[in-house]
Protein backbone atom coordinates (compact mmCIF):
# COMPACT_ATOMS: atom_id res chain seq x y z
CA UNK A 1 0.00 0.00 0.00
CA UNK A 2 2.71 2.47 1.00
CA UNK A 3 6.84 2.50 -0.34
CA UNK A 4 8.90 4.56 0.98
CA UNK A 5 12.53 4.02 -1.10
CA UNK A 6 15.28 5.72 -0.15
CA UNK A 7 14.06 9.01 1.47
CA UNK A 8 16.53 11.76 2.08
CA UNK A 9 14.93 14.94 4.08
CA UNK A 10 16.79 17.92 4.65
CA UNK A 11 15.95 20.87 7.08
CA UNK A 12 17.90 23.41 5.43
CA UNK A 13 21.60 22.59 5.32
CA UNK A 14 21.34 20.33 7.58
CA UNK A 15 19.97 16.76 6.37
CA UNK A 16 18.16 14.88 8.89
CA UNK A 17 16.60 11.92 6.94
CA UNK A 18 19.01 8.99 5.36
CA UNK A 19 18.46 6.47 2.73
CA UNK A 20 15.22 6.09 4.84
CA UNK A 21 12.81 3.05 3.36
CA UNK A 22 9.79 1.52 4.64
CA UNK A 23 6.40 -0.22 3.54
CA UNK A 24 2.93 -1.18 4.71
CA UNK A 25 0.80 -3.26 3.43
CA UNK A 26 -2.84 -3.76 2.79
CA UNK A 27 -4.50 -3.79 6.84
CA UNK A 28 -1.07 -3.62 8.27
CA UNK A 29 -0.17 -2.23 11.41
CA UNK A 30 3.20 -0.87 11.39
CA UNK A 31 5.04 0.65 14.58
CA UNK A 32 7.70 3.72 13.70
CA UNK A 33 9.63 3.59 16.93
CA UNK A 34 13.49 5.12 17.93
CA UNK A 35 15.04 7.50 20.07
CA UNK A 36 14.11 11.53 20.80
CA UNK A 37 15.05 13.08 17.04
CA UNK A 38 15.84 10.26 15.26
CA UNK A 39 13.34 11.21 12.55
CA UNK A 40 10.09 9.05 13.08
CA UNK A 41 8.40 12.66 12.57
CA UNK A 42 10.05 13.88 10.09
CA UNK A 43 9.35 10.56 7.91
CA UNK A 44 5.75 11.14 8.22
CA UNK A 45 5.50 14.96 7.81
CA UNK A 46 7.28 13.83 4.53
CA UNK A 47 4.91 11.30 3.83
CA UNK A 48 1.95 13.86 4.23
CA UNK A 49 3.69 16.54 1.87
CA UNK A 50 4.17 19.21 4.54
CA UNK A 51 7.74 18.99 4.12
CA UNK A 52 9.91 18.75 1.02
CA UNK A 53 11.74 15.61 0.18
CA UNK A 54 15.15 15.76 -1.30
CA UNK A 55 15.91 12.40 -2.79
CA UNK A 56 13.94 9.14 -2.56
CA UNK A 57 10.51 8.08 -3.51
CA UNK A 58 6.73 7.93 -2.21
CA UNK A 59 4.65 5.53 -4.12
CA UNK A 60 0.96 5.07 -2.59
CA UNK A 61 -1.56 2.28 -3.99
CA UNK A 62 1.29 2.62 -7.25
CA UNK A 63 0.84 5.99 -7.14
CA UNK A 64 3.68 7.80 -6.74
CA UNK A 65 3.09 10.95 -4.34
CA UNK A 66 6.52 12.16 -3.93
CA UNK A 67 6.31 15.75 -3.76
CA UNK A 68 2.33 16.04 -4.00
CA UNK A 69 0.67 18.69 -2.27
CA UNK A 70 -0.81 17.16 1.27
CA UNK A 71 -4.26 18.30 -0.30
CA UNK A 72 -3.86 15.68 -2.75
CA UNK A 73 -2.25 13.12 -0.79
CA UNK A 74 -5.21 13.53 1.51
CA UNK A 75 -7.31 13.31 -1.33
CA UNK A 76 -5.94 9.83 -2.20
CA UNK A 77 -6.55 8.60 1.57
CA UNK A 78 -3.67 8.84 3.23
CA UNK A 79 -4.16 11.12 6.41
CA UNK A 80 -1.70 11.78 9.13
CA UNK A 81 -3.17 12.44 12.39
CA UNK A 82 -0.21 15.09 13.69
CA UNK A 83 1.44 14.52 17.43
CA UNK A 84 0.03 16.39 20.28
CA UNK A 85 -1.86 19.20 18.97
CA UNK A 86 -3.79 17.78 16.50
CA UNK A 87 -7.42 19.32 16.99
CA UNK A 88 -8.17 23.00 16.52
CA UNK A 89 -8.69 24.30 20.33
CA UNK A 90 -10.52 27.46 19.35
CA UNK A 91 -13.45 25.46 17.73
CA UNK A 92 -15.76 23.09 18.88
CA UNK A 93 -16.15 19.32 18.23
CA UNK A 94 -18.67 19.66 15.50
CA UNK A 95 -16.55 22.58 13.36
CA UNK A 96 -13.31 20.23 14.20
CA UNK A 97 -15.43 17.13 12.09
CA UNK A 98 -16.22 19.61 9.59
CA UNK A 99 -12.45 20.32 9.21
CA UNK A 100 -11.84 16.95 8.87
CA UNK A 101 -14.76 16.65 6.05
CA UNK A 102 -13.18 19.79 4.15
CA UNK A 103 -11.84 17.49 1.80
CA UNK A 104 -15.41 15.78 0.77
CA UNK A 105 -16.07 19.02 -1.32
CA UNK A 106 -18.79 21.46 -1.26
CA UNK A 107 -21.68 19.04 -1.05
CA UNK A 108 -22.97 19.67 2.64
CA UNK A 109 -25.22 16.64 2.93
CA UNK A 110 -22.21 14.47 1.95
CA UNK A 111 -19.93 16.25 4.36
CA UNK A 112 -22.75 15.59 6.77
CA UNK A 113 -23.22 12.20 5.85
CA UNK A 114 -19.71 11.25 6.52
CA UNK A 115 -19.66 13.15 9.99
CA UNK A 116 -22.54 11.37 11.50
CA UNK A 117 -20.84 7.44 10.29
CA UNK A 118 -17.70 8.76 12.14
CA UNK A 119 -20.21 9.68 15.41
CA UNK A 120 -21.46 6.34 15.35
CA UNK A 121 -18.12 5.33 15.93
CA UNK A 122 -17.55 7.26 18.60
CA UNK A 123 -20.86 7.80 20.58
CA UNK A 124 -18.83 10.55 23.12
CA UNK A 125 -18.41 13.06 21.25
CA UNK A 126 -22.23 13.14 20.14
CA UNK A 127 -23.01 15.06 23.36
CA UNK A 128 -20.10 17.08 22.89
CA UNK A 129 -20.58 18.69 19.45
CA UNK A 130 -20.94 22.32 20.75
CA UNK A 131 -17.91 21.81 23.20
CA UNK A 132 -14.96 23.54 22.54
CA UNK A 133 -12.28 21.27 21.72
CA UNK A 134 -9.63 22.80 24.03
CA UNK A 135 -11.89 22.73 27.30
CA UNK A 136 -11.63 18.71 26.95
CA UNK A 137 -9.36 16.54 28.85
CA UNK A 138 -6.07 15.23 26.86
CA UNK A 139 -7.90 11.56 26.20
CA UNK A 140 -11.32 13.19 24.51
CA UNK A 141 -8.99 15.56 22.08
CA UNK A 142 -6.93 12.47 21.09
CA UNK A 143 -10.34 10.43 20.46
CA UNK A 144 -11.42 13.56 18.70
CA UNK A 145 -8.19 13.85 16.49
CA UNK A 146 -8.91 10.04 15.53
CA UNK A 147 -12.72 10.75 14.66
CA UNK A 148 -11.56 13.83 12.90
CA UNK A 149 -9.08 11.91 10.46
CA UNK A 150 -11.44 9.39 10.04
CA UNK A 151 -13.92 11.29 8.65
CA UNK A 152 -13.10 11.27 4.80
CA UNK A 153 -12.39 7.19 5.62
CA UNK A 154 -8.60 6.83 4.56
CA UNK A 155 -7.07 3.69 3.65
CA UNK A 156 -3.66 4.45 5.67
CA UNK A 157 -3.50 6.30 9.15
CA UNK A 158 -0.37 8.06 10.39
CA UNK A 159 -0.30 8.39 13.92
CA UNK A 160 2.26 10.84 15.46
CA UNK A 161 1.93 9.36 18.89
CA UNK A 162 -0.96 7.89 20.08
CA UNK A 163 -0.53 7.25 23.99
CA UNK A 164 1.67 10.46 25.05
CA UNK A 165 0.39 11.84 28.05
CA UNK A 166 -2.73 9.87 28.17
CA UNK A 167 -4.35 7.29 31.32
CA UNK A 168 -3.51 3.37 30.51
CA UNK A 169 -7.62 3.23 30.55
CA UNK A 170 -8.30 5.76 27.61
CA UNK A 171 -5.03 4.26 25.33
CA UNK A 172 -7.09 1.29 25.91
CA UNK A 173 -9.95 2.68 24.38
CA UNK A 174 -7.90 4.29 21.65
CA UNK A 175 -6.71 1.31 20.72
CA UNK A 176 -9.89 -0.50 20.60
CA UNK A 177 -11.70 1.92 18.32
CA UNK A 178 -8.35 1.85 16.53
CA UNK A 179 -8.11 -2.15 15.72
CA UNK A 180 -12.22 -2.03 14.80
CA UNK A 181 -11.17 0.20 11.90
CA UNK A 182 -7.57 -1.98 11.10
CA UNK A 183 -10.49 -5.04 11.08
CA UNK A 184 -12.09 -3.17 7.99
CA UNK A 185 -8.99 -3.07 5.99
CA UNK A 186 -7.23 0.41 6.93
CA UNK A 187 -3.78 0.13 7.65
CA UNK A 188 -1.83 1.97 10.36
CA UNK A 189 1.56 3.54 10.79
CA UNK A 190 2.49 4.68 14.60
CA UNK A 191 5.18 6.53 16.07
CA UNK A 192 4.84 5.66 19.84
CA UNK A 193 6.81 6.83 22.46
CA UNK A 194 5.71 3.97 25.04
CA UNK A 195 7.47 0.63 23.02
CA UNK A 196 5.74 -2.02 24.98
CA UNK A 197 2.32 -1.04 23.82
CA UNK A 198 3.69 0.36 19.88
CA UNK A 199 5.07 -3.86 19.45
CA UNK A 200 1.97 -5.52 21.42
CA UNK A 201 -0.39 -3.74 18.27
CA UNK A 202 2.00 -4.03 15.50
CA UNK A 203 2.96 -6.85 13.65
CA UNK A 204 6.38 -5.70 12.36
CA UNK A 205 8.40 -2.81 13.53
CA UNK A 206 10.82 -0.09 12.21
CA UNK A 207 13.54 1.24 14.57
CA UNK A 208 15.22 4.54 13.44
CA UNK A 209 18.49 6.04 15.09
CA UNK A 210 19.55 9.24 13.89
CA UNK A 211 17.87 9.68 10.82
CA UNK A 212 18.43 5.78 9.68
CA UNK A 213 16.41 2.79 9.99
CA UNK A 214 18.30 0.23 12.35
CA UNK A 215 15.74 -2.52 12.20
CA UNK A 216 13.31 -3.40 10.03
CA UNK A 217 11.42 -6.85 10.69
CA UNK A 218 8.82 -8.27 13.05
CA UNK A 219 7.83 -6.77 16.65
CA UNK A 220 8.90 -9.86 18.12
CA UNK A 221 12.33 -9.94 17.07
CA UNK A 222 12.85 -6.14 18.12
CA UNK A 223 11.50 -7.54 21.62
CA UNK A 224 14.35 -9.51 21.70
CA UNK A 225 17.42 -6.40 20.60
CA UNK A 226 17.89 -4.22 24.13
CA UNK A 227 21.07 -3.01 22.67
CA UNK A 228 18.39 -0.77 20.47
CA UNK A 229 15.36 -0.72 23.09
CA UNK A 230 17.79 0.57 25.89
CA UNK A 231 18.49 3.84 23.91
CA UNK A 232 14.95 4.53 23.83
CA UNK A 233 14.54 3.86 27.40
CA UNK A 234 17.44 5.87 28.63
CA UNK A 235 16.49 9.00 26.82
CA UNK A 236 12.24 8.59 27.54
CA UNK A 237 13.39 7.85 31.21
CA UNK A 238 16.49 10.04 31.67
CA UNK A 239 16.19 12.54 28.71
CA UNK A 240 13.68 15.40 30.32
CA UNK B 1 -25.58 71.36 24.76
CA UNK B 2 -22.95 69.36 26.65
CA UNK B 3 -24.51 66.30 26.01
CA UNK B 4 -25.77 66.82 22.23
CA UNK B 5 -22.04 67.78 21.53
CA UNK B 6 -20.67 64.77 23.43
CA UNK B 7 -23.16 62.53 21.40
CA UNK B 8 -21.89 64.64 18.18
CA UNK B 9 -18.25 63.97 19.27
CA UNK B 10 -19.02 60.18 19.93
CA UNK B 11 -20.94 59.30 16.66
CA UNK B 12 -17.90 60.59 14.86
CA UNK B 13 -15.79 58.94 17.03
CA UNK B 14 -17.50 55.43 15.75
CA UNK B 15 -17.19 56.15 12.71
CA UNK B 16 -13.54 56.36 13.04
CA UNK B 17 -14.17 53.29 14.36
CA UNK B 18 -15.57 51.88 12.07
CA UNK B 19 -12.76 52.86 9.29
CA UNK B 20 -10.23 51.24 12.22
CA UNK B 21 -12.29 48.10 12.43
CA UNK B 22 -12.18 47.18 8.91
CA UNK B 23 -8.44 48.04 8.88
CA UNK B 24 -7.91 46.17 11.83
CA UNK B 25 -9.93 42.99 10.78
CA UNK B 26 -7.15 42.63 8.04
CA UNK B 27 -3.85 43.27 10.18
CA UNK B 28 -5.76 40.46 12.31
CA UNK B 29 -6.29 38.01 9.30
CA UNK B 30 -3.14 38.53 7.46
CA UNK B 31 -0.87 37.86 10.54
CA UNK B 32 -3.03 34.74 11.39
CA UNK B 33 -2.94 33.05 8.39
CA UNK B 34 0.14 33.99 7.21
CA UNK B 35 2.51 35.32 9.99
CA UNK B 36 2.71 38.98 8.41
CA UNK B 37 3.12 41.66 10.80
CA UNK B 38 1.06 43.70 7.49
CA UNK B 39 2.94 47.27 7.72
CA UNK B 40 2.21 47.38 3.75
CA UNK B 41 -1.47 47.44 4.80
CA UNK B 42 -2.18 51.45 4.60
CA UNK B 43 0.14 51.46 1.02
CA UNK B 44 -1.89 48.74 -0.69
CA UNK B 45 -5.51 49.99 0.59
CA UNK B 46 -4.07 53.67 -1.08
CA UNK B 47 -3.23 51.93 -4.29
CA UNK B 48 -7.18 51.51 -4.32
CA UNK B 49 -7.58 54.78 -3.42
CA UNK B 50 -5.22 55.77 -6.38
CA UNK B 51 -7.25 54.28 -9.02
CA UNK B 52 -10.65 56.10 -7.54
CA UNK B 53 -9.12 58.67 -7.94
CA UNK B 54 -8.14 58.57 -11.93
CA UNK B 55 -11.13 56.38 -12.55
CA UNK B 56 -13.43 59.30 -11.32
CA UNK B 57 -11.13 62.25 -12.86
CA UNK B 58 -12.42 62.05 -16.20
CA UNK B 59 -16.42 62.04 -15.12
CA UNK B 60 -16.25 58.86 -17.36
CA UNK B 61 -16.39 56.05 -14.82
CA UNK B 62 -19.11 56.22 -12.51
CA UNK B 63 -18.36 56.85 -8.41
CA UNK B 64 -19.66 53.34 -7.49
CA UNK B 65 -17.95 51.48 -9.98
CA UNK B 66 -14.44 53.20 -9.41
CA UNK B 67 -14.76 52.62 -5.89
CA UNK B 68 -15.60 48.76 -7.17
CA UNK B 69 -12.45 48.56 -9.02
CA UNK B 70 -10.70 50.62 -6.47
CA UNK B 71 -11.37 47.76 -4.00
CA UNK B 72 -10.75 44.88 -6.41
CA UNK B 73 -7.10 46.44 -7.52
CA UNK B 74 -6.00 46.44 -3.86
CA UNK B 75 -7.56 43.41 -3.46
CA UNK B 76 -5.35 42.44 -5.90
CA UNK B 77 -1.99 44.37 -4.98
CA UNK B 78 -2.86 42.04 -1.74
CA UNK B 79 -2.32 38.38 -3.52
CA UNK B 80 0.23 39.62 -5.41
CA UNK B 81 2.52 40.49 -2.52
CA UNK B 82 1.65 37.33 -0.75
CA UNK B 83 2.00 35.25 -4.00
CA UNK B 84 4.90 36.67 -4.77
CA UNK B 85 7.35 37.83 -1.80
CA UNK B 86 5.45 37.07 1.49
CA UNK B 87 4.76 33.71 0.83
CA UNK B 88 8.58 32.64 0.06
CA UNK B 89 9.83 33.85 3.53
CA UNK B 90 9.14 31.62 6.68
CA UNK B 91 7.28 32.68 9.41
CA UNK B 92 9.48 32.14 11.99
CA UNK B 93 11.46 35.19 10.23
CA UNK B 94 10.02 37.66 12.27
CA UNK B 95 12.61 40.52 11.13
CA UNK B 96 12.85 39.90 7.92
CA UNK B 97 9.40 39.66 7.85
CA UNK B 98 8.54 43.26 8.82
CA UNK B 99 11.72 44.37 6.78
CA UNK B 100 10.30 43.15 3.63
CA UNK B 101 6.75 44.42 4.98
CA UNK B 102 8.07 47.57 4.90
CA UNK B 103 9.72 47.22 1.76
CA UNK B 104 6.85 46.21 0.10
CA UNK B 105 4.49 49.28 1.73
CA UNK B 106 6.93 51.96 0.65
CA UNK B 107 6.35 50.31 -3.16
CA UNK B 108 3.18 50.89 -3.02
CA UNK B 109 2.79 54.41 -1.43
CA UNK B 110 5.73 54.78 -4.38
CA UNK B 111 3.21 53.45 -7.10
CA UNK B 112 0.32 55.58 -6.05
CA UNK B 113 2.67 58.65 -6.14
CA UNK B 114 3.90 57.79 -9.39
CA UNK B 115 -0.23 57.46 -10.59
CA UNK B 116 -0.59 60.84 -9.28
CA UNK B 117 2.48 62.71 -10.33
CA UNK B 118 0.42 63.74 -13.68
CA UNK B 119 -2.46 65.50 -11.29
CA UNK B 120 0.01 68.30 -9.42
CA UNK B 121 -1.81 69.98 -6.56
CA UNK B 122 -5.23 69.87 -6.11
CA UNK B 123 -7.52 67.20 -7.71
CA UNK B 124 -11.21 67.38 -8.07
CA UNK B 125 -12.66 64.43 -6.72
CA UNK B 126 -16.52 63.33 -6.88
CA UNK B 127 -17.35 61.71 -3.47
CA UNK B 128 -19.19 58.44 -4.28
CA UNK B 129 -21.41 58.97 -0.95
CA UNK B 130 -24.19 61.75 -0.61
CA UNK B 131 -23.01 65.20 0.63
CA UNK B 132 -24.89 66.98 3.38
CA UNK B 133 -25.28 65.75 7.36
CA UNK B 134 -27.84 64.15 8.89
CA UNK B 135 -29.71 64.68 12.54
CA UNK B 136 -29.31 61.21 14.46
CA UNK B 137 -30.74 62.05 18.03
CA UNK B 138 -29.99 65.73 17.86
CA UNK B 139 -26.22 64.83 17.14
CA UNK B 140 -25.88 66.27 13.44
CA UNK B 141 -22.63 64.32 11.62
CA UNK B 142 -21.68 64.01 8.32
CA UNK B 143 -24.09 61.56 5.99
CA UNK B 144 -20.84 59.82 5.15
CA UNK B 145 -20.00 59.30 8.57
CA UNK B 146 -23.12 57.73 9.39
CA UNK B 147 -22.82 55.35 5.94
CA UNK B 148 -19.11 54.77 7.51
CA UNK B 149 -20.90 53.32 10.60
CA UNK B 150 -23.48 51.53 8.57
CA UNK B 151 -20.62 49.81 6.26
CA UNK B 152 -18.41 48.71 9.22
CA UNK B 153 -21.45 47.00 10.99
CA UNK B 154 -22.78 45.97 7.35
CA UNK B 155 -19.12 43.84 6.83
CA UNK B 156 -18.91 42.96 10.41
CA UNK B 157 -22.63 41.49 9.81
CA UNK B 158 -21.38 39.53 6.66
CA UNK B 159 -17.54 38.19 7.52
CA UNK B 160 -18.30 36.84 11.00
CA UNK B 161 -20.83 34.80 10.44
CA UNK B 162 -18.92 33.67 6.99
CA UNK B 163 -15.93 32.87 9.35
CA UNK B 164 -17.95 31.05 11.87
CA UNK B 165 -20.20 28.89 9.49
CA UNK B 166 -19.12 28.55 5.85
CA UNK B 167 -16.64 25.55 4.94
CA UNK B 168 -14.37 28.19 3.37
CA UNK B 169 -14.15 30.45 6.40
CA UNK B 170 -13.68 27.56 8.79
CA UNK B 171 -11.11 26.52 6.35
CA UNK B 172 -9.74 29.86 6.73
CA UNK B 173 -9.50 29.63 10.71
CA UNK B 174 -8.15 26.70 10.58
CA UNK B 175 -5.29 27.91 8.59
CA UNK B 176 -4.75 30.91 11.19
CA UNK B 177 -4.77 28.28 14.44
CA UNK B 178 -2.33 26.11 12.90
CA UNK B 179 -1.31 26.10 9.35
CA UNK B 180 0.29 22.14 9.38
CA UNK B 181 -2.97 20.33 11.33
CA UNK B 182 -4.96 22.52 8.70
CA UNK B 183 -2.73 20.92 5.58
CA UNK B 184 -3.18 17.43 6.83
CA UNK B 185 -6.74 17.54 6.84
CA UNK B 186 -6.70 18.34 2.99
CA UNK B 187 -6.90 22.19 3.30
CA UNK B 188 -4.58 24.23 1.05
CA UNK B 189 -3.52 26.65 3.44
CA UNK B 190 -1.32 28.88 0.32
CA UNK B 191 -4.72 29.24 -1.06
CA UNK B 192 -6.58 30.39 2.12
CA UNK B 193 -3.70 32.53 2.68
CA UNK B 194 -3.99 34.24 0.05
CA UNK B 195 -7.73 34.76 0.42
CA UNK B 196 -6.72 36.54 3.66
CA UNK B 197 -4.33 38.88 2.05
CA UNK B 198 -7.38 39.41 -0.46
CA UNK B 199 -9.87 39.97 2.15
CA UNK B 200 -7.51 42.19 4.06
CA UNK B 201 -6.44 44.26 1.34
CA UNK B 202 -10.26 44.77 -0.33
CA UNK B 203 -11.07 45.70 3.59
CA UNK B 204 -8.28 48.19 3.70
CA UNK B 205 -8.78 49.87 0.26
CA UNK B 206 -12.58 50.37 1.12
CA UNK B 207 -11.84 52.38 4.79
CA UNK B 208 -9.65 54.54 3.40
CA UNK B 209 -12.46 54.65 0.45
CA UNK B 210 -15.08 55.95 3.23
CA UNK B 211 -12.62 58.56 4.14
CA UNK B 212 -12.60 60.09 0.92
CA UNK B 213 -15.85 61.97 1.08
CA UNK B 214 -14.50 63.15 4.41
CA UNK B 215 -11.90 64.91 3.83
CA UNK B 216 -13.17 65.95 0.30
CA UNK B 217 -16.11 67.74 2.07
CA UNK B 218 -13.62 69.59 4.35
CA UNK B 219 -12.58 70.91 1.18
CA UNK B 220 -15.62 71.78 -0.56
CA UNK B 221 -14.91 68.43 -3.15
CA UNK B 222 -11.24 68.81 -3.54
CA UNK B 223 -8.98 66.36 -2.80
CA UNK B 224 -5.11 67.50 -2.24
CA UNK B 225 -2.88 65.14 -3.27
CA UNK B 226 -1.40 65.67 0.53
CA UNK B 227 -4.18 64.20 2.30
CA UNK B 228 -3.72 60.88 0.31
CA UNK B 229 -0.34 59.70 2.49
CA UNK B 230 -1.62 61.12 5.55
CA UNK B 231 -3.96 57.86 5.36
CA UNK B 232 -1.10 55.87 6.68
CA UNK B 233 -1.64 57.72 10.13
CA UNK B 234 -4.50 55.49 10.40
CA UNK B 235 -2.69 52.36 10.82
CA UNK B 236 -1.07 53.65 14.09
CA UNK B 237 -5.26 53.23 15.96
CA UNK B 238 -5.47 50.00 13.47
CA UNK B 239 -2.38 48.26 14.69
CA UNK B 240 -3.08 49.18 18.36
CA UNK B 241 -6.60 47.47 17.89
CA UNK B 242 -5.39 44.96 16.66
CA UNK B 243 -2.72 44.15 19.54
CA UNK B 244 -5.79 44.50 21.82
CA UNK B 245 -6.24 40.91 20.54
CA UNK B 246 -2.78 40.41 20.34
CA UNK B 247 -2.99 40.15 16.85
CA UNK B 248 -4.78 36.85 16.74
CA UNK B 249 -8.24 37.50 18.24
CA UNK B 250 -10.73 39.29 15.34
CA UNK B 251 -13.83 39.82 18.60
CA UNK B 252 -10.59 42.01 20.68
CA UNK B 253 -9.87 43.75 17.46
CA UNK B 254 -13.13 44.81 16.87
CA UNK B 255 -13.51 46.04 20.97
CA UNK B 256 -10.10 47.53 20.29
CA UNK B 257 -11.26 49.28 17.39
CA UNK B 258 -14.20 50.84 19.40
CA UNK B 259 -12.53 51.89 22.29
CA UNK B 260 -9.46 53.56 19.45
CA UNK B 261 -12.02 55.41 17.44
CA UNK B 262 -14.36 56.74 20.30
CA UNK B 263 -11.55 57.29 22.79
CA UNK B 264 -9.74 59.23 19.83
CA UNK B 265 -12.41 61.86 19.24
CA UNK B 266 -13.67 61.91 22.36
CA UNK B 267 -10.69 63.31 23.95
CA UNK B 268 -11.05 66.60 21.58
CA UNK B 269 -13.31 67.53 24.57
CA UNK B 270 -10.22 67.04 27.04
CA UNK B 271 -8.17 69.82 28.30
CA UNK B 272 -5.79 71.01 25.12
CA UNK B 273 -2.27 69.50 26.26
CA UNK B 274 -4.13 66.46 25.53
CA UNK B 275 -6.62 67.11 23.00
CA UNK B 276 -3.96 68.21 21.13
CA UNK B 277 -1.61 65.13 21.63
CA UNK B 278 -4.40 62.54 20.95
CA UNK B 279 -2.17 60.94 18.07
CA UNK B 280 0.73 60.49 20.42
CA UNK B 281 -1.69 58.27 22.63
CA UNK B 282 -2.02 55.94 20.40
CA UNK B 283 1.50 54.91 20.30
CA UNK B 284 1.26 54.85 24.16
CA UNK B 285 -1.32 52.52 24.10
CA UNK B 286 0.76 49.85 21.43
CA UNK B 287 3.59 50.44 23.79
CA UNK B 288 1.34 49.07 26.96
CA UNK B 289 -0.57 46.51 24.90
CA UNK B 290 2.67 45.50 23.14
CA UNK B 291 4.42 45.13 26.89
CA UNK B 292 1.55 43.56 28.18
CA UNK B 293 2.31 40.45 25.49
CA UNK B 294 -1.83 40.44 24.67
CA UNK B 295 -1.68 37.12 22.29
CA UNK B 296 -1.76 35.19 25.51
CA UNK B 297 -4.82 35.91 26.71
CA UNK B 298 -6.37 34.67 23.43
CA UNK B 299 -4.21 31.79 22.77
CA UNK B 300 -1.85 28.94 25.15
CA UNK B 301 1.38 28.54 24.59
CA UNK B 302 1.00 25.27 22.23
CA UNK B 303 -1.26 27.27 20.35
CA UNK B 304 1.08 30.61 19.91
CA UNK B 305 4.09 27.96 18.99
CA UNK B 306 1.96 26.17 16.01
CA UNK B 307 1.36 29.77 15.10
CA UNK B 308 4.79 30.70 14.59
CA UNK B 309 6.25 27.66 13.28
Amino acid sequence: MLRVEGLNVSYGPVQVLFDVSIEVGDGEIVALLGTNGAGKTTVLRAVSGVIPVSSGTITFNDVDITGASPRKIVQSGLIQLPGGRGVFPGMSVRENLEIGAHSLGRDHARRRRAIDAVLDEFPDLRDRLDQQAGTMSGGQQQMLSLAKSMVVEPKLLLIDELSLGLAPKIVEQLLETLRRYVERGVSVVVIEQHVDLALSIAERAYFMERGSIRFDGPSAELHGRDDLLRAVFLTSTGGR
Amino acid sequence: MTGTLAAQVALIGLAKSGVIAMLAVGIVLIYRTTGVVNLAHWAIGLVGVVVYVLLTGGDVVPPLLAAAVGLAVSALAGLVAQRLVFSRIHRSQVVTMILVALGVGSFFAAVSQMLLRGQRGEIIVTPFLPGGTVDVAGAVILTSELITILVAMATCAVLLPWLKRSRSGRALRAVAQNREAAQLAGIDAARYAELAWVIGSGLAALALLLLIPHSAGEQGGVLSVVHLVPLGSLLIPAFGAALVGGLISLPAALAGSLIFGLVQELLILAPPPIADEREVLAFVAITVLLLLRTERFFASNAELEALRS
